[in-house]
């Protein structure tokens, strides 16, 4: 049983690494099953949700599609509408409201294009499949197969990834059992109360025209190329120094897959990302001379939570963000302990 | 003045039966065995129903009290709700109830003399004009029982459109810092943006 436990694990942990790795500008390196191909599991005899897990990544970056789905948050229902086409190896994107504000979000991600966070996590998962990692996704969720279900029409197959702990949302994904889509999603909190639900309504799985992609509003949001190169810039973050890379106390699972020093305002700061696989979460450690007041806020069910600290005689402002759970955002903040000492020129 | 203010103060100190299971909610909040929905969805409730804000106020006041928080109490709990409460209370003589200039008077008195009783600020975001709560700690104290824009700060109602606070505008590259790079690890595509379109003005 322990060796089937540690082959889902691993299994789960291709699905998140092959998300990255469609990313990657050289996947050679990587597992077979991370490779960039589509993957047929409506057809086995036997479908794992790893095998789910790994094709829903894969579909979305390589089908076009287009539809419009349902967004439940907080109370709140708003439509909107999904468009996702690739043209040479670009995936374009356009995400539009079709009530509420009615704003729209292009995205546009060419091949290779990864920001320096996104390649922490892939580096990380890369280290857990070749053995080199002592973790595994199994220990913090539990993964199944559920019912199978009707979405937009279409036949959708439930799996599930249910948390064992506070620290991170469970998922309930429907993937279309054709084309391995995701056509909707739940996230869950400890108790398996529903925080976030997507449900596509309608879908169209086939090419789609360059048009739909067209701004229909005067002030899309563009998250675009430029901004992709820009974050890549590593001109704009100073150099890592030694005794940069705080210590901090976490919950079993979660790792440090991106390190960064820059400077904010005028004001140095240090970014930590962590990840579990599927839960990630960046720690902002700002180099503060005045204690200022400690702060929450929210964006969807993104968190972002606040507070001073004193280490050693000077305060420092942390702050966490992530889709997270408090408990976990109380645990990271209150486990910051020191900066470890580096050793110059790692 | 809204209908929930009115009707809060209607009833003022009572607590109906249907307030029960909220303030067992508080309760949980307060232990910290709230989720965070449930404290955003408590934080607003207590917003608009005086009785639960004066719950939660000597709710707080308490767990000080008992976690000898002697920062807490002596800077800005007590003290300051204290003359908060006088300030306003000075303030209120001889004037005509229900000017908006009497009410920004009261709001320049309080937030001078007790920035730190802010406890739940709502805004409009100018950056990308979306809706975001924020939660500004230490949390809050004994507050008069006015239906001033005072009060109405103090109580998580909306307040002035493009008032940008250092902080708010941190939280948002932040936010942005987070998502564009996670979501790029997300099997869920652009659904994690999707409150970035779908936020409603009020």
């Amino acid at each position: 049983v322990l060796q089937r436990l540690f082959q889902l694990g691993c299994l789960v942990c291709m699905f998140a690494l092959q998300v990255a790795a469609s990313e990657a500008t050289d996947a050679s390196s990587l597992p077979e099953a991370a490779e960039n191909q589509p993957t047929q599991v409506a057809d086995s005899k036997e479908p794992h949700p790893e095998a789910y897990l790994i094709a829903i990544g894969q579909a979305l970056r390589n089908l076009d599609f287009k539809g419009v789905f349902t967004y439940e948050q907080a109370g709140q229902t708003t439509a909107q509408q999904w468009v996702h086409l690739v043209r040479d190896g670009v995936e374009h994107e356009r995400l539009l409201g079709l009530d509420g504000a009615h704003r729209e979000v292009l995205r546009e991600r060419p091949a290779g294009c990864l920001m320096r966070g996104a390649q922490g996590i892939q580096s990380h998962l890369s280290s857990v499949l070749a053995g080199e990692g002592v973790t595994s996704l199994q220990d913090y969720y539990a993964l199944s197969m559920g019912k199978q279900e009707v979405v937009a029409g279409r036949a959708a197959q439930v799996v599930q990834i249910m948390a064992r702990d506070a620290f991170r949302y469970s998922y309930r994904l429907l993937v279309d059992r054709d084309t391995q889509l995701l056509l909707g999603a739940d996230m869950l909190d400890v108790e398996g109360g529903v925080i976030e639900r997507f449900r596509f309504l309608s879908i169209f799985v086939g090419p789609v025209s360059e048009a739909d992609l067209d701004p229909v509003t005067a002030a899309p949001v563009k998250l675009d190329m430029a901004q992709c190169e820009f974050l890549q810039n590593r001109k704009s973050a100073l150099p890592v120094e030694p005794g940069a890379v705080w210590q901090v106390d976490l919950p079993p699972g979660y790792a440090l897959c991106h390190q960064e020093r820059r400077e904010q305002d005028k004001v140095r700061e240090d970014v930590q990302m962590y990840s579990d696989g599927i839960t990630h979460f960046t720690l902002f450690i700002r180099h503060e001379g005045v204690p200022e007041q400690d702060g929450q806020l929210q964006r969807g069910n993104t968190l972002l939570r606040s507070q001073v600290i004193e280490l050693q005689g000077r305060f420092y402002t942390v702050t966490v963000v992530g889709e997270i759970p408090g408990a976990l955002a109380r645990f990271v903040l209150g486990g910051i302990r020191q900066q470890s000492v580096i050793e110059r020129g790692e | 003045m809204t209908d929930d203010q009115a009707r809060s103060g209607q009833s003022d100190s009572v607590i109906s039966a249907s307030d029960v299971t909220q303030l067992e909610s508080l309760s949980a909040l307060m232990d910290g065995e709230a989720s965070d929905m449930e404290q955003l969805r408590l934080l607003r409730a207590f917003g608009a129903q005086e009785n639960l804000r004066e719950t939660w106020s000597r709710y707080q006041l308490a767990a000080m009290l008992v976690r000898r928080e002697p920062v807490a109490i002596g800077e800005y709990s007590l003290d300051v709700a204290s003359r908060v409460s006088a300030a306003l209370a000075q303030e209120s003589v001889g004037r005509t109830q229900g000017s908006w200039r009497e009410g920004l008077t009261r709001f320049a008195v309080a937030a001078s003399v007790a920035a730190l009783v802010v406890s739940v600020v709502q805004w409009r975001l100018s950056v990308d004009d979306q809706q975001m709560m924020v939660v500004v700690t230490p949390p809050p104290v004994q507050v008069p029982a006015q239906t001033s824009p005072a009060s109405t700060l103090l109580t998580g109602q909306p307040i002035g459109v493009g008032k940008i606070y250092p902080q708010q505008v941190r939280y948002e590259s932040y936010l942005n810092y987070h998502m564009e790079r996670a979501s790029m690890s997300d099997s869920r595509g652009m659904v994690p943006l999707a409150p970035r379109v779908s936020a409603k003005d009020k």
